[in-house]
């Protein structure tokens, strides 16, 4: 990184009076936005989701706290809303993934069979267990910044993370 | 032993990244203004969405003034009208009356117009949002001896040369916040930049404000537009079914101010990629049907309505109402026209996305000029299974 590397919320900051500095938040956490959206909802959606995470954010700037160094925890809880939308959509992924042994979405070329006890069990856990778990997972999301970006005590993330992983061991432990 | 999240972590985690053509719409779904001031989240800081720079509309007046115009030259000499509000501009060179002409048509967002309450809640209060920029510029250039008529729309976001200021984009050479050397931003910067830069001299310019165009539109009767899916733009309220609309004022602003449109395709609300493109593609056919409106409608008595025109445009202090008449003649009935779009491609500079002219620009900037022709680009976009997206003239 050469120069003075500017934190997401001077950024998002300066971007209220210069909506072009919004680029660099667009820059830099497209990709992983997109590719969070990718794997729950599969990649014909994503784009789609994706450009709606940073239209909404774009819009809702404002309500961005900016002394927050890190946007992504409000990106990530923006994207949680939006996948909402199709979640039996991406329960109903999980739950092909799990029956077929074969990933619908077609990112998965030939799962394991513990990949697809995990499937299954992701399609059976409560939404805001799997939000929880796969933020912190997927989007290397602290239980600090689950917690942000779910609106929700950290206490809560905790005993959310805890039962979803529950899940899944009891999936792994049934192949055995 | 594997622990479970280790296998989570390998889930889907080949996924494929976003393309580049993804990337740019999303970047066309979010992108505001350079110059964007209104920062409307300030005003709904968590609904968001009502947060747009107001895009300015152009189409239609311009295109009754000239219809309406050509009418009244084959009555001759009703009484002439005078325009209210004239700006001058130097450097406007004249054209005899038999020659072609070239004009500027500007949309601008100035949001002097912002009075009552409600307005500052729709459009932004004046204190928030400095100055005027230009979000629409089109340069038509019409040959009153072989009737034909170019009409060039002319992307803001063109990375030009603007005299005093290096580059930017154009749309900053209309800004008044913007000061290059001794002169403000404004129509003459904007006049002088396309003269310089561009290389088409302006012969007369015609500045729209946004709250004329709606009431254009009523005044003409509503604008008649086919939409093969269902179309809606959340930023400026466009939200219409399938089928043939008549739209009103208000609705025909939603429509040709919509940079962020959606169509709705296999039960799915895509946006439109091109986004400013996009839009311009729009104003133009909405240009033509406010056109082809105006003349309808002239057949009565066209007097009241150019009263209004002029009373609502800003022109140069150079154009007369026998001026205009004059050369607008070459616009009533049929007449060859063309529409498009300056051909440009996306670039990034000091990381904003920028517009850099396509080499195939020069030949239409040449036309424009009088120098050479072009042929008709038009051609409709069809989406998966070739299925027409695009809306068209009904």
């Amino acid at each position: 990184m050469t120069g003075i590397e500017i934190h997401d919320g001077d950024r998002i900051a300066s971007s209220l009076e210069r909506p072009d500095d919004f680029g660099a938040i667009f820059e830099r956490h497209f990709d992983a936005i997109h590719r969070y959206v990718a794997r729950r909802l599969g990649p014909g959606l994503a784009d789609d989701v994706a450009a709606s995470v940073f239209a909404e954010a774009f819009a809702g700037r404002a309500g961005f706290l900016t002394d927050r160094d890190d946007a992504r925890p409000w990106l990530y809880g923006i994207a949680t809303n939006l996948i909402h939308r199709h979640r039996r959509r991406e329960r109903a992924g999980w739950r092909a993934y799990a029956k077929h042994g074969v990933d619908p979405f077609g990112i998965d070329a030939h799962p394991r069979l513990d990949e697809v006890a995990v499937a299954g069990a992701l399609g059976r856990i409560a939404k805001a267990d799997r939000d929880a778990l796969l933020l912190m997972v997927w989007a290397d999301l602290t239980y600090e910044d689950v917690a942000t970006a779910l609106d929700i005590p950290v206490g809560t993330v905790r005993s959310r993370i805890h039962r979803a992983r529950a899940r899944l061991r009891v999936e792994l432990e049934n192949l055995r | 032993m594997t622990d479970e999240l280790d296998v989570l972590r390998g889930t889907r985690a080949n996924v494929e990244p976003p393309s580049a053509a993804a990337r740019r719409a999303a970047r066309a779904g979010w992108e505001g203004d350079l110059l964007d001031l209104t920062a409307p989240a300030h005003v709904h800081p968590n609904r968001g969405v009502k947060t747009f720079t107001l895009r300015a509309a152009i189409a239609g007046v311009v295109a009754a003034v000239l219809v309406v115009g050509g009418w009244i030259v084959t009555r001759q000499r009703i009484e002439s009208v005078k325009p209210k509000h004239v700006v001058a501009i130097s450097s406007l060179p004249e054209a005899a009356a038999t020659d072609p002409q070239v004009f500027l048509l500007i949309g601008s967002d100035s949001r002097a117009f912002v009075q009552s309450p409600g307005d500052a809640k729709q459009f932004g209060e004046p204190s928030t949002v400095d100055g005027a920029r230009s979000d629409t510029m089109v340069l038509v250039r019409i040959d009153p001896k072989t009737r034909h008529v170019l009409v060039v729309s002319i992307p803001r976001d063109l990375w030009v040369d603007v005299p005093g200021c290096g580059m930017q984009k154009i749309n900053a050479a209309f800004n008044s916040a913007v000061v290059c050397g001794a002169t403000h931003g404004g129509a003459q910067l904007l006049v002088d930049t396309i003269t310089h830069d561009l290389g088409v001299p302006v012969n007369h310019v015609i500045e729209v404000q946004f709250p004329q165009f709606a009431s254009l539109v009523d005044q003409l009767g509503g604008l008649r537009i086919q939409f093969p899916v269902p179309a809606r733009d959340s930023y400026t309220g466009l939200d219409e079914p399938a089928g043939c609309a008549v739209l009103d004022g208000n609705q025909a602003l939603a429509f040709v101010r919509s940079r962020h449109y959606q169509y709705n395709f296999n039960d799915q609300w895509t946006y439109e990629p091109t986004g400013d493109l996009g839009r311009m593609t729009r104003q133009q056919l909405a240009l033509r049907q406010l056109a082809a409106a105006a003349e309808a409608r002239a057949g009565t008595d066209p007097r009241p309505l150019l009263r209004a025109l002029f009373a609502d445009i800003t022109v140069d202090s150079g154009f007369t109402s026998d001026d205009a008449l004059r050369y607008f003649a070459a616009l009533r009935g049929d007449h060859p026209t063309i529409t498009m779009t300056l051909p440009v491609r996306a670039s990034m500079s000091d990381n904003q996305s920028i517009l850099l002219l396509e080499p195939a620009a020069q030949q239409v900037l040449d036309a424009l000029d009088g120098r050479g022709t072009i042929a008709d680009p038009s051609a409709a976009t069809a989406g998966p299974g070739g299925q027409q997206l695009e809306p068209v003239a009904c």
